[in-house]
């Protein structure tokens, strides 16, 4: 009964390659800006009209996913050279929101179908929606501190934006194997899941301190 | 040799503070009884279950004012005959607290999430294997002979026989045994009177108490007779 999201590769790769940028990202000495990707941007482009293609044959797409790509086209279309910080900031807020809709869309899925069969679901459900909820429940908690702390702001951004980062390509790579993967997933997620206390913990309480 | 605890330990409360007050405090009142399975790689789908109907059941109470009308319903049949006990220890909370109004069902929704809480944090125990059982045959017979064992055994049916809720059992006490205790592979079963537990402050005499108790094993019980 485990829930399947259709998402082709090429949006794979696309968030792969927005969350890359953490690794990636420099600073030119000469103009003193960050530059947050190397590669080509029109690569990029490229591939959201790939994506907005398919979305128009299969429909996969949700709405804080459309969102995400509308921005990520506008920035990358006006701004061939530089990136701003700003900018930055809200494409990697989009991203966030559609990956925690995402999940949230998951989630609401199977709740659906474990309902629909009053509880009698396997153990692998279970066990899939006890990750989701926990997924879920430490994502709410960094939002919430992202929310009320204007992360963006802070004097150290660079390193912030960085950590956020890190928990936001987690995040990514967690429901991209939970909607393309099959039941052998389970179990990494699973393990995921419990190492994810300590990340949440190590950057919430940076952010907040 | 595989595990030998099996799914005849409950759990009355965890190492968690804010549970334990809970717990205790609802004992004092004696309205709320709830009692969870507890441990192991074997009962890790149980808990997983549980957590699916529960966390289902803790949405759904934040939309409706009658949380009675709701568990009643036919929709909870599952939770109703695979773990009777629990049902009823949930729907005796509803019904003895009157949970009929939006500020209760607030309380109820907080006691859900304790549950829910706890039950967290024993999948995240039990799905470390270097925290699991099983010891070797021979180090699980020199236990089951010890002193100290049979004693346990005895003390916690005299417990259950008795429905004794004056004492707490904390079914894993993982918290003292990985910061304090040199035992840092094993779990434990210890029983504790509800006064030391209560007041936290007696750090001390707690920790005493579960070096004395350590055993390698938990005793299997005869949970079919406990009448909550």
């Amino acid at each position: 009964m485990l829930i399947q999201q259709t998402i082709p590769k090429e949006y794979s790769l696309f968030t792969r390659l927005i969350h890359d940028s953490v690794d990636k990202g420099y600073k030119n000495k000469r103009t003193q800006r960050v530059v947050y990707f190397r590669i080509d941007v029109s690569i990029l482009n490229k591939l959201i009209s790939e994506i907005i293609n398919k979305n128009k044959r299969y429909n996969f797409l949700i709405k804080e996913e459309k969102n995400f790509l509308k921005f990520a086209l506008r920035m990358f279309d006006s701004k061939k050279k530089y990136v701003s910080f700003r900018d930055y900031v809200t494409l990697i807020q989009h991203s966030f929101n559609s990956v925690l809709s995402r999940l949230k869309r998951i989630k609401k899925e199977l709740t659906r179908l474990i309902k629909k069969n009053r509880f009698e679901v396997s153990d692998i459900d279970n066990e899939y929606f006890f990750s989701l909820e926990n997924i879920l429940q430490q994502v709410e908690m960094i939002d919430k501190d992202l929310k009320a702390k204007d992360w963006f702001k802070r004097t150290d951004k660079v390193q912030v934006i960085n950590k956020i980062l890190i928990i936001f390509k987690n995040l990514n790579e967690l429901a991209l194997s939970i909607a393309l993967n099959d039941t052998e997933s389970i179990s990494s997620i699973s393990r995921s899941i419990l190492s994810f206390d300590k990340i949440q913990f190590n950057i919430s309480n940076k952010l907040v301190s | 040799m595989k595990t030998t605890i099996d799914t005849n330990i409950f759990l009355y409360a965890t190492i968690s503070k804010k549970c334990a007050i809970k717990v205790s405090e609802t004992y004092k009142k004696g309205s709320y009884n709830i009692i969870l399975r507890s441990v192991n790689e074997e009962t890790k789908p149980k808990l997983q279950f549980l957590f699916t109907v529960l966390t289902i059941l803790r949405y759904e109470a934040e939309r409706t004012r009658n949380a009675l009308k709701l568990i009643d319903s036919d929709f909870y049949d599952t939770l109703k005959n695979k773990y009777p006990q629990i049902y009823k220890a949930i729907r005796n909370y509803v019904v003895k607290n009157k949970i009929n109004s939006k500020k209760k069902t607030g309380r109820f929704i907080e006691v859900l999430d304790f549950i829910l809480n706890d039950i967290r944090f024993l999948v995240k125990i039990i799905s470390d294997a270097k925290r699991a059982y099983p010891v070797t045959e021979e180090k699980y017979k020199r236990i089951k002979n010890s002193k100290i064992f049979k004693s346990c055994i005895d003390s916690l049916k005299e417990i259950i026989k008795k429905n004794d809720m004056d004492r707490i059992h904390i079914g894993l006490c993982n918290h003292y045994l990985f910061e304090n205790l040199k035992y840092t592979d094993k779990l434990v079963f210890i029983t504790i009177d509800k006064n030391d537990f209560i007041k936290h402050n007696n750090k001390e005499k707690i920790e005493k108490i579960i070096k004395n108790l350590i055993i390698d094993t938990l005793p299997s019980l005869d949970v079919e007779n406990i009448i909550l």
